[in-house]
């Protein structure tokens, strides 16, 4: 069933639509959610919280950008607030998930260790360039996309692109290396 | 070489697939014959490659079922507007008979407490109203709730007051 259809048959107010509706993007937002938080149980609420402001909010789209742009935008702001409370609430801070690793033993260490100075580093970044490195590099969302998300200039969304491939660039070089 | 510091500028936008097709065609050129732009190019690309492998390897294991049944819970709790709306009602327009009674015994309770406390008599003050003293007296009240007494005493062979 088309996009369309589903989203006038939600607004209608048809609940069964909503989970055909979300299908196609629930991996995708808890994809991008992991990669603002790195902690599951986060990832886990934070897409739950996506989807219920969704659903509640889904009268107010009026198709003016695609729906994919106004869903993204939601969970953006709703990871950006997540992180401005974490900051202001050091006391609900929680672990960081240890990084999955697959394979062998040795490269299982290798990949651990990547994993968790890729976790890091993505940590220090500022949220907003952590945002569009994913919007760019795991979601391959186009500069003009990650800008309608985000809402900000296309030159914003480049600058903070390069600087984030800056930072990781510098904390992965040890690894880029081994590479050659 | 000079068109190093150029391509520098464009690798990300190559990468990006967001250059025109003659830039495109630029930097493809000057990447056949240039090894250090050709490293850094594998370098964007290997950050590119190992962020998405990090966060795919965690996402394998979406708990996707979870999801639903938390956006269930969540639709099914009301919303903060609504809890103040809820309140709000209650409050002015009690739904059960009952209920109304008991809001209204607990507020006539707390009037018949609270009522002496708002009634009560100040706190008579002091006044002085005669001195016996065989030295002149001046009596004058002083800030808040203090009155004065001064008594004068006469110095022998003079006149006035010290």
């Amino acid at each position: 069933m088309e996009e369309r259809e589903l989203i006038a048959r939600v607004q209608r107010g048809e609940k069964d639509a909503f989970q055909d509706l979300m299908a196609p993007y629930q991996r995708k937002i808890y994809s991008l959610l992991y990669g603002m938080v790195w902690n599951r149980e986060d990832a886990l609420e934070l897409t739950q919280e996506v989807f219920a402001k969704a659903y509640r909010s889904i009268k107010g789209f009026r198709m003016a950008s695609s729906f994919y742009t106004w869903l993204y935008r939601i969970a953006v702001n709703l990871a950006l607030d997540f992180r401005r409370q974490r900051v202001t609430n050091p006391e609900i801070q929680k672990e960081v998930d240890p990084p999955n690793s697959g394979g062998g033993p040795d490269s299982s260490l290798l990949r651990k260790e990547l994993n968790e100075q890729i976790r890091m580093t993505m940590a220090q970044l500022p949220p907003q360039q952590r945002a569009v490195l994913l919007f760019r590099e795991v979601e391959g969302l186009s500069y003009k996309e990650i800008a309608k998300v985000i809402g900000c200039r296309l030159g914003t969304v480049m600058s903070r692109l390069h600087y984030a491939r800056e930072s990781m660039r510098r904390a992965l070089a040890p690894y880029l290396k081994g590479e050659d | 070489m000079p068109d190093c510091s150029r391509i520098a500028s464009l690798l990300e936008k190559y990468v990006d697939e967001a250059l025109s097709q003659d830039e495109t065609a630029f930097v493809k050129g000057h990447l056949k014959r240039c090894r250090r732009c050709q490293k850094e190019l594998d370098e964007l690309l290997a950050i590119r490659k190992h962020l998405q492998e990090a966060v795919a390897a965690e996402v394998a294991d979406c708990p996707l079922a979870k999801i639903w049944e938390g956006v269930a819970e969540r639709l099914e709790a009301p919303t903060v507007r609504e809890r103040i709306w809820w309140w709000g009602k209650a409050l002015v327009f009690p739904v059960r008979p009952l209920k109304a009674l008991a809001w209204g015994a607990a507020l006539v309770v707390l009037f018949l407490v609270t009522l002496p406390l708002l009634t009560a008599p100040p706190t008579p003050r002091v006044v002085v109203e005669s001195v016996e003293s065989e030295h002149p007296v001046m009596i004058f009240q002083g800030e808040g709730e203090t009155t004065i007494v001064w008594l004068f005493e006469k110095e022998e062979g003079k006149e006035g007051m010290r």
